[in-house]
């Protein structure tokens, strides 16, 4: 009996050691931030951070099960500016009734102004701030952020759902904080989905407009700096070579514009590769694809099989072209956002010794990057 | 002298108005016959005892019948004498039939007991779908009956106890020869010998009497198939069977062989290996998951996913309960209910279980006494206590979830993880007859694997396990 009571008491004192009472809030005691929004301030100097929470006193069970029948909005935004987002965050924070909880993060958004300036402090910030996960994801928007911040998810139940699912679905990029921090510490540029904002009817009611926000194309970074933006069709390569992007639709013409084909790509993937040569090293980027032909439209009414072989050649040059604009722009600016510089890190340290100081300069200046594109079709579609 | 031996029975059992005492004349000398008309086989006693003490009295010499009695051949059946008088009353109130001998201090007495008894029934509480379907019964003559049905081998050896001072209950120790380990014989052959207790009315009471470890956990396997019990003794394990108990129990165990049903050998491999391991996954669920769900929602949401977090924020609105409180209050409101259910009388138990259902459930949701998803959990927790074929196991585990709650509400998944090795040290310490609890997994004993986590098919199965028995060689 006393060998028992000595055991517990020593099991007793190892617990007290590490119990963790003292964090212990409630589920209906906190509130989960799932979207961080950061722009300028309105002062030189000042930050706005806005936060995006569900509600969960205005979710009601009908509306989890998909009723969506409440009036009030079951999400919130508040904001404010400071020097800095910590700052910021303990003046949203101390206004509020609950505990704030930044683990529930999914979305980091930032305006194109922001990033310009340079985002060096909000990534400093999460690398400091335990709470925050490095796997959200960042996306930038190019007009104004508040916009964004308040589209209406017209599908879903919250603004960062929808938000979400531009980054997870891969119809664009899917930077995560990780990946810019990692990008940052290595000197290397990386790409970020960028959105865009517009104004449509309000479905419930027609004199009533509603934010809806899209794919735009992609932001390139370079130091923590937003150095320039690609359109949609040249970002979607940059995905492609990423491996990110599912299902990308071309057109491709020929015939001089009388004929057209759509073709849905069911596969793709993307890869990268490094030669060392005399001159220095050459990167190559392998752009693989299957597809359908989706829709047809042939001047001289031949049979698809017969203009197969035209078609799929339409397509190697449309993506071709498309990859090299994108890489020229980014050499352009001086913004490695396939992250080459890793490529030379692993299969030729030595050089990479020697260049790491100045691969921006070096990529900008030197970097000969060749594009590979291996397609295929799948099927004709439906047809056959 | 002889006034004296008739003198201590007719004592003993004075006050004892279902006492039939009968006497036959026989050439002028009386022979008394002494028997309880409701234990013994009536029938049996006039056809082979009476009607030949009644053929003497009319015609038969004293000096022949007893030179016959002492040589067995008075009556057609077995009859014995009774060395000392004074065990006189005590085979009486056992069911036999003593026959006293005038002017001598001779006893004799006949095997006629026979207890009123329930036909064999169907299992009622380890259900199989395949596989014979009979259960024990009360009565050990039945029991032993059923069991040398499963087993026609010599090798097939039952020794016998009497226990209690008052209750004279047979208990019989069933094992087959040469293949139980001999500590676990001796271990329990001391414990029966030593046993003094005033009666015992079911197997618990012995077994209560091995557990010398401070151990909530089961040492021993109840089962009431006789196919289960057979089977065991075939592993090399022992079994004890108890007059008027019926349920055998079985020993020594380990806690993989409690969480095994019988309807495992009935099904195929493929089968009992994947209904084996939803039983086991739902058996940790049995402890933990109340403890987990409370430790996750009050220290770490982040670890869940974030829709199911939203929903599960969202239900705990206005719930005026910390987390812990709503899951004791809903644990023990499902304690009590299960238990008034196994206590009610039948026909008002579907009132109890109708009204209980609607407390745990929508009312209570509804109300904003406790939230929906604390409903879910404590009833897949009830469920999945539900699903240990060994009853005092699943009560055991049933027990742990308080304690493992109290730790995940206080100090989260750190608390949880304590308790886990504090618990999981226990199991590897604690032995059944010198079975260690937790093989094959601590001390690690792979030819063992082939009958845990999966069945594999008898052919693989080729040796004992060695937690059990001495013989290891392949089983024929």
């Amino acid at each position: 009996m006393k060998t028992i009571l000595l055991k517990i008491g020593l099991i007793a004192i190892i617990l007290c050691s590490i119990t963790g009472c003292w964090s212990k809030v409630e589920l209906d005691q906190r509130i989960f931030v799932n979207g961080l929004f950061v722009d300028v301030g309105e002062e030189p100097g000042t930050v706005k951070v806005s936060i995006s929470t569900p509600l969960t006193n205005r979710l009601d069970s009908d509306q989890l099960s998909g009723g969506g029948g409440g009036k009030d909005k079951p999400y919130s935004l508040i904001t404010k500016q400071s020097t800095s987002i910590g700052k910021a965050l303990e003046y949203i924070h101390k206004d509020l009734s609950r505990q704030l909880s930044l683990s529930e993060i999914k979305v980091v958004m930032i305006s194109e102004q922001y990033g310009e300036e340079g985002i060096g402090d909000l990534l400093e910030w999460i690398k400091r701030e335990p709470d925050v996960p490095i796997g959200a994801y960042l996306l930038v928007a190019s007009g104004k952020l508040d916009d964004a911040a308040h589209l209406t998810p017209i599908f879903e139940q919250l603004p960062t759902t929808v938000l979400l699912s531009f980054a997870t679905q891969g119809y664009m990029l899917n930077t995560t904080i990780r990946d810019c921090i990692v990008a940052d510490a290595a000197g290397l540029g990386y790409a970020a989905t960028l959105l865009q904002n517009d104004k449509i009817h309000s479905a419930a009611d027609a004199h009533k407009s509603e934010t809806w926000t899209g794919i735009k194309g992609a932001a390139l970074f370079q130091q923590g700096r937003l150095k320039g933006t690609l359109p949609y069709e040249e970002a979607k390569t940059i995905a492609w070579a990423h491996g990110h992007l599912k299902f990308p639709i071309y057109s491709v013409q020929w015939d001089h514009g009388k004929s057209k084909a759509d073709l849905k790509f069911t596969y793709t993937n993307g890869k990268t590769s490094v030669r060392m040569t005399p001159n220095g090293p050459v990167f190559t980027v392998h752009l693989k694809g299957r597809a359908s032909i989706i829709a047809k439209k042939d001047a001289s009414h031949r049979d698809v099989k017969d203009i197969s072989g035209t078609i799929m050649n339409q397509m190697r040059e449309t993506v071709s072209e498309d990859f090299r604009k994108s890489i020229a722009y980014s050499q352009q600016i001086g913004a490695d956002v396939l992250q080459l510089g890793f490529l030379l890190e692993w299969n030729a340290p030595q050089y990479w010794q020697q260049v790491k100081g100045k691969w921006p300069e070096h990529y900008k200046k030197d970097a000969e990057v060749r594009v590979v594109t291996k397609l295929s079709l799948d099927d004709y579609g439906k047809e056959y | 002298m002889k006034g004296t031996a008739l003198d201590i029975l007719k004592q003993q059992l004075k006050d004892s108005p279902d006492l039939v005492c009968q006497p036959f004349l026989i050439d002028g000398r009386t022979c008394t016959l002494f028997y309880i008309p409701s234990i013994v086989d009536q029938a049996m006693l006039q056809k082979n005892i009476a009607r030949f003490l009644l053929a003497e009295s009319r015609t038969g010499s004293w000096d022949a019948f007893r030179r016959n009695l002492q040589q067995g051949t008075a009556f057609p059946v077995v009859y014995h004498a009774i060395s000392d008088p004074e065990e006189a009353p005590v085979l009486v109130v056992q069911g036999k039939a003593v026959l006293h001998v005038d002017q001598t201090d001779d006893f004799y007495y006949f095997d006629t007991v026979q207890y009123q008894k329930r036909s064999i029934a169907e299992s009622q509480n380890e259900l199989v779908v395949t596989g014979p379907q009979e259960a024990f019964i009360e009565d050990i003559q039945s029991n032993l009956s059923l069991l040398r049905h499963k087993i026609r081998h010599p090798k097939l050896k039952m020794k016998e106890y009497t226990i209690g001072e008052y209750t004279n209950t047979l208990v019989y120790v069933v094992y087959i020869e040469g293949m139980p380990k001999n500590e676990v014989l001796a271990e329990i052959d001391s414990k029966l010998q030593s046993l003094s207790i005033d009666g015992i009315f079911g197997i618990g009471y012995v077994v209560e009497h091995f557990k010398e470890s401070s151990t909530p956990f089961p040492i021993f396997q109840y089962t009431e198939r006789p196919d289960a019990v057979a089977a065991s003794l075939l592993e090399g394990r022992v079994c004890i069977l108890m007059d008027g108990a019926p349920n055998a129990v079985i020993a020594p165990v380990t806690l993989f062989s409690l969480l095994q049903a019988s309807e495992d050998y009935f099904q195929s491999p493929f089968a009992a290996s994947w209904i084996r391991m939803v039983r086991f996954a739902f058996s940790l669920l049995s402890i933990l998951l109340p403890s987990l769900y409370v430790a996750i929602t009050t220290f770490h949401p982040q670890v869940l996913p974030a829709h199911l977090l939203i929903t599960i924020a969202s239900a705990r609105e206005r719930i005026p309960f910390s987390a812990l409180t709503e899951a004791l209050l809903m644990e023990l409101t499902f304690e009590a209910l299960r238990e008034a259910g196994m206590r009610i009388p039948k026909p008002v138990g579907q009132t109890v279980s109708i009204i209980g259902g609607i407390v745990i459930g929508q009312a209570a949701v509804q109300a904003g006494i406790v939230s929906a998803p604390m409903v879910i959990v404590v009833s897949i927790t009830g469920v999945a206590s539900y699903i240990i074929p060994h009853l005092e196991l699943g009560l055991i585990f049933r027990m742990l979830r308080f304690p493992f709650l109290i730790l995940g509400g206080s100090m989260g998944l750190i608390g949880i993880f304590a308790g886990t090795f504090v618990l999981y040290a226990h199991l590897v310490h604690l032995r059944s007859f010198g079975a260690p609890y937790l093989q094959p997994v601590a001390p690690l004993v792979l030819s063992d694997w082939k009958d845990t986590l999966l069945r594999l098919s008898s052919p693989l199965m080729n040796k004992r396990s060695s937690a059990f028995s001495r013989i290891r060689h392949r089983r024929r």
